[in-house]
């Protein structure tokens, strides 16, 4: 190697290995850059939906909030302020047969109250957030009403029950929904025995209720007369759930297909 | 120019003294680089035969540090001994039997060093891709791991082509020795970097 190209040779790697290492650094400090940002980024949203969370909690809060003080107000203001009323009825009657009537009213009223302040705290109640509560509330509410007017009835349960969560509010209204048509039957059905089958399947819950020999009815006509059919179809909608009304020959079949979860 | 490399290094091995947080095996590494320097200079200032006689180990000891330093990260402490062990011993070698002390022992320096670069390489890389890290600053080594690149650079030309120069009897040694004097300059700063960057983030 002669010194022309000795010169050559030396400027050449004096520039490469720099190059190539400082190439590195740079390169390494770019992409950190970019990672740190990308971080942050993550950070933030996740801050953000943390905030977004704790927001969803507390207007879910208040929304249960408004929900009970309004069944508070529905349920219990009325039926106390009705019974206030009968009192001071029976303070005035002096015969015997009218103050067992008024008696009679006010038991059956308070009888309600409880009733419905129980079914409140059922679904206040987070230790019954689960389907299986649900399940053995409806039985109790079948057998009270069907007992009161001695209507025979049948509840079974089709399928293993699961160990699965449900909130108080899906509870409250899948239990108003059967609590309303169990209702409506024994009035009005005409039946001549009442049969509810329960099944759950993948997280959805089948109810049937069979009014055994009842005169059935058209849902669309009464749907539009009565708000107890028009209550049912907005809570069913309500749970992104859908019912099915069939009459046969054995009787009308009223069936709900409830998801557990929304 | 010399000067102000000299006293970075200086800067650098009282501020390893003097800060808390310095870890021991790096006080030893700065004061022991400006005792070999000072070595070198008065070799240089009394004429002595040949300065690579200590140049040679300096580089030794040199290389054994960023071994260990950037090793850390890769292997257990025992792996680590084994192989700085046997960089120092065959370095050794290299330096009494093989290329002998009066010449660049190129033999052991740049496999050394090559092994060093891969070191710091992966070292990046884990600290890109498998940490969550967001500052520079909380990372001393980082900051040695770029002085060593660019000290290393500067040293490629002069190691690629001592033994051709001195052949040549080319006058090219000295511009080389300036090249290698600004590598110097960024290994000092990023000496101070390692040591100042614990004690700021603590202040």
């Amino acid at each position: 190697m002669d010194e022309k190209n000795l010169t050559f040779y030396i400027a050449l790697a004096s520039f490469v290995m720099p190059l190539i290492l400082s190439a590195i650094v740079a390169w390494f400090i770019i992409a950190f850059q970019r990672k740190k940002h990308q971080l942050i980024d993550a950070q933030n949203t996740a801050s953000l939906r943390e905030v977004e969370m704790k927001l969803e909690k507390q207007d879910s809060l208040q929304a249960e909030r408004s929900r009970i003080a309004t069944e508070m107000h529905d349920d219990l203001g009325s039926g106390l302020t009705t019974i206030n009323y009968l009192l001071q009825k029976l303070k005035d009657i002096s015969t015997a047969d009218e103050q067992k009537v008024l008696t009679l009213q006010i038991d059956t009223k308070t009888k309600s109250l409880v009733s419905n302040m129980s079914e409140i705290i059922w679904a206040m109640n987070d230790r019954y957030d689960n389907v299986q509560s649900l399940i053995e509330y409806m039985r109790r509410i079948l057998s009270d009403q069907c007992q009161e007017l001695n209507m025979p009835f049948l509840f079974e349960v089709d399928t293993p029950v699961p160990t699965i969560e449900m909130t108080g509010e899906r509870r409250r209204n899948a239990l108003l929904i059967i609590k309303e048509t169990i209702n409506n039957s024994i009035k009005y059905a005409q039946a001549s025995n009442i049969i509810l089958t329960c099944s759950i399947i993948d997280e959805v819950m089948q109810i049937i209720i069979l009014e055994v020999d009842g005169i059935g009815f058209d849902v669309d006509t009464k749907r539009h007369l009565g708000n107890g059919l028009y209550n049912i179809n907005k809570r069913v909608l309500h749970l992104h759930g859908s019912s099915l009304y069939e009459k046969t020959d054995l009787g009308m079949h009223i069936t709900f297909l409830i998801p557990i979860h929304p | 120019m010399d000067i102000g490399y000299y006293v970075l290094l200086t800067l650098a091995a009282v501020s390893s003294v003097y800060v808390k947080d310095t870890k021991t095996h790096f006080k030893i590494f700065v004061v022991g680089c400006l005792l070999f320097e000072g070595a070198n200079l008065i070799a240089i200032e009394c004429q002595a035969r040949n300065t690579f006689v200590i140049i040679n180990l300096y580089l030794v000891f040199q290389v054994a540090f960023f071994l260990f330093e950037f090793m850390r990260f890769n292997t257990n402490r025992s792996q680590r001994s084994w192989i700085i062990g046997l960089y120092v011993i065959s370095s050794l070698v290299n330096y009494f039997w093989i290329q002998g002390p009066f010449t660049v022992n190129s033999y052991t320096y740049n496999p050394g060093m090559a092994l060093v670069l891969v070191l710091i390489i992966r070292y990046l890389y884990l600290l890109l891709f498998k940490t969550n890290e967001t500052s520079l600053l909380r990372h001393p080594t980082f900051w040695l791991g770029a002085g060593v690149f660019l000290f290393y650079s500067t040293n490629f030309p002069m190691l690629l082509f001592f033994d051709t120069i001195i052949n040549l009897k080319s006058d090219r040694y000295d511009s080389l020795w300036d090249f290698i004097m600004i590598g110097n300059y960024f290994l000092a700063l990023s000496y101070l970097f390692y040591i100042w960057i614990p004690w700021m983030k603590k202040t």
